[in-house]
């Protein structure tokens, strides 16, 4: 009852005028973001960081959510007309979408996306109002041994699923974990690796950083390849039908369970939602031989697990600082720029606050639902202006983004030399959020094994043998051990 | 990814963790300070330092198994090298060669925006509507100049940021 309350507050506190109009402005701006192949949620997220840091916290996280709910909903698009998903979380949403406009049916493709899209976040929604205060209850008992467990899996996961090659992500998470370390430690303020230079004795700050590596680095791979002639297909009706939603209740039921329980595993994200999803989908489907020709039901599986793990990728961002997804992982950097603590006290000290994310998730899903029944159409225009004009604005709005927060010169260094650094590393097959969740979740890393170990002055044991913290290392460890050849084949020959 | 760029950049891999490795055993341990010695500021870039390596050289490893030193050169990545040096140059060029040096915001981002629009237009003019190069020109400036002025009236007035 008192969560209902808490929540009944929260939205009335979003029904006033400016905070309509910051939440339509911003599901627009951020459907617009997901449209445009190459900007990514993360990266609207990072950009708005920077315009929200003189709002108060409960409407820059309005914005914020918005931006991230209108990208991930907003890439379908793409996807659906020309074969290229806007976001990494709209290809699995892709392959049937185009699939479907191919036999004319974009329309009806992107009404699919449309109610997919509304019912994930929807039961998203429920997820985060019951989940997060009995994740962050049950996180009070975490000692720093869980904590560094916790944030290495998010880590790892993260590499071991965003790529393609576990190895890759891992080394890229390392590299972010690595780079968090750079600047005064976290309990005896002692200058780590940073030569003498006063700019780096903060640190590397993570929006620029993140800047660079979704934004420049991005805007380098667009650039590097010449342009193609976009086809765009035509579209039919584009209302979404709720005979949809009676008619594959149980596909959307069982996609956002998958979308929710993948976001809140840390680090893993939207996209593995929303293939996990599709994957179930075609397994318990009665017509699995309809997927990849333009299944409606496959179609409906993918949305609805990609915008259900939205939600679920905020409840460990909230409850347990570490953020199950890259877009949450910015999103949490910014409450902290908010002067909003995430993590198990977040119930105790402002809970208020908790129930405003679930506000104000519900309010943009119901942005995207407008949008999805009025503007599918007036923004396909956004399709067709050259990314060579989208693409040096875009740069602009970077350089700006990276250098906004703090007013730094030296923060466009940073943006610039982790974009290159990212440009190189993503043309070899090195994925990026492994790097942004290493950055994110580097101090708590550190602070936790060195704290762990003063604890129990040296031994290594309670690291394995207190029954949580063994539970996560024991994941921890089967992760990269059933990535080995040896120890694949080993399992294989096993009956 | 070719099997020979990737050896070369587990070399890199392992090169970068041996230094932090060797940067965190170097680093002060705060003896002086009297401090427990498990809270040493090195200890946990030591341990990144030294996975980095391991890992590093695993990619290696499997790199050279898959026939890295008998593998081609990767020829995409010559064929877009002109258009990522003209990125560069242009974007660097603007960000850290011009911002932040006195002159105006909106004077050095229209013109970062000309150019890079004009020269990747130019590039891509297979796949727009043919246009010729002043009607090109004319059209991209008055782009650049409107973005530029947008852009910073956004920042400036209504997000109130400091343009550098």
């Amino acid at each position: 009852m008192e969560g209902l309350a808490f929540l009944g507050k929260s939205l009335a506190g979003l029904l006033g005028p400016w905070q309509i109009l910051y939440a339509l402005g911003s599901t627009l701006i951020g459907i617009v973001i997901g449209i445009l192949p190459g900007l990514s949620a993360t990266l609207g997220i990072a950009l708005f960081t920077t315009l929200t840091v003189k709002m108060n916290p409960t409407d820059a996280i309005l914005v914020l959510i918005c931006v991230y709910v209108g990208a991930i909903y907003g890439g379908s698009r793409t996807g659906i007309l020309l074969n290229i998903p806007g976001t990494a979380a709209n290809a699995a949403a892709t392959i049937d979408g185009h699939a479907l406009a191919k036999q004319g049916r974009a329309g009806r493709a992107m009404g699919i996306a449309t109610t997919g899209s509304v019912a994930g976040s929807m039961f998203g929604v429920v997820c985060l109002a019951t989940l997060t205060p009995l994740l962050a209850e049950m996180a009070l008992k975490f000692q720093a041994f869980e904590y560094f467990w916790l944030a290495l899996l998010g880590v790892l996961m993260s590499g071991s699923l965003t790529g393609n090659d576990p190895l890759k992500g891992w080394l890229m998470g390392f590299l972010g974990l690595f780079t968090a370390q750079i600047g005064l430690d976290g309990i005896h303020a002692h200058e780590r690796f940073t030569f003498g230079w006063n700019d780096l004795s903060g640190g590397i700050a993570l929006i620029p950083a993140l800047v660079g590596a979704f934004g420049f680095a991005e805007i380098l791979l667009v650039l590097a390849e010449p342009a193609k002639k976009a086809m765009i297909n035509t579209v039919d009706s584009v209302l979404p039908r709720l005979g949809d939603v009676l008619k594959y209740w149980k596909t959307i039921l069982r996609s956002g369970v998958i979308g929710v329980f993948i976001g809140i595993l840390p680090g893993v994200g939207e996209d593995m939602g929303a293939w996990a999803s599709y994957a179930a989908a075609k397994r318990f489907s009665r017509e699995p031989e309809k997927f990849g020709n333009g299944s409606i039901e496959g179609m409906m599986a993918a949305e609805t697990g990609d915008n259900a793990a939205i939600p679920g990728a905020i409840i460990p961002a909230l409850a347990l600082a570490i953020p199950g997804s890259a877009p949450a992982a910015v999103l949490m950097a910014a409450m902290i720029i908010h002067g909003v603590q995430p993590g198990p006290m977040l119930m105790v000290n402002q809970p208020q606050f908790a129930y405003d994310v679930v506000a104000t998730t519900f309010i943009a899903t119901l942005c995207i639902l407008l949008f999805g029944l009025i503007m599918v159409r007036p923004l396909m225009w956004v399709l067709r202006v050259p990314r060579a004009i989208i693409m040096p604005v875009v740069f602009v709005l970077c350089t700006l983004g990276a250098y906004a927060i703090a007013s730094r010169v030296f923060d466009i260094w940073v943006m610039l030399v982790v974009g290159v650094i990212c440009f190189f590393l993503r043309r070899q097959g090195f994925p990026v959020a492994p790097f942004v969740l290493g950055i994110v979740l580097g101090d708590i890393v550190d602070k936790s094994l060195r704290r762990g170990l003063v604890i129990s002055d040296g031994d290594l044991s309670p690291f394995f043998t207190r029954p949580i913290a063994g539970i996560l290392a024991t994941v921890v460890i089967l992760t990269v051990l059933f990535q080995i050849p040896a120890v694949q084949r080993l399992v294989a020959r096993r009956p | 990814m070719s099997r020979r760029a990737e050896f070369a950049f587990s070399l890199g891999w392992v090169a970068f963790g041996a230094a932090v490795l060797v940067g965190s055993w170097r680093m002060d341990r705060l003896e002086a300070l009297h401090i427990n010695p498990w809270s040493a500021p090195g200890l946990m870039p030591g341990v990144l330092g030294a996975l980095m390596m391991l890992f590093g050289a695993a990619l290696g490893m499997r790199a050279l198994a898959q026939g890295a030193l008998r593998a081609p050169e990767d020829p995409v990545s010559a064929s877009s090298a002109p258009r990522v040096v003209l990125a560069l140059v242009l974007c660097g060029g603007y960000a850290a060669g011009l911002l932040g040096h006195g002159l105006p915001f909106w004077l050095t981002s229209a013109a970062f925006m000309f150019a890079a629009i004009i020269a990747f237009r130019w590039l891509d003019r297979d796949a727009e509507s043919r246009h010729s190069l002043p009607r090109l020109a004319m059209q991209t400036a008055l782009i650049a100049f409107l973005a530029s002025i947008a852009v910073s009236l956004l920042f400036e007035k209504v997000f109130l940021v400091r343009l550098p």
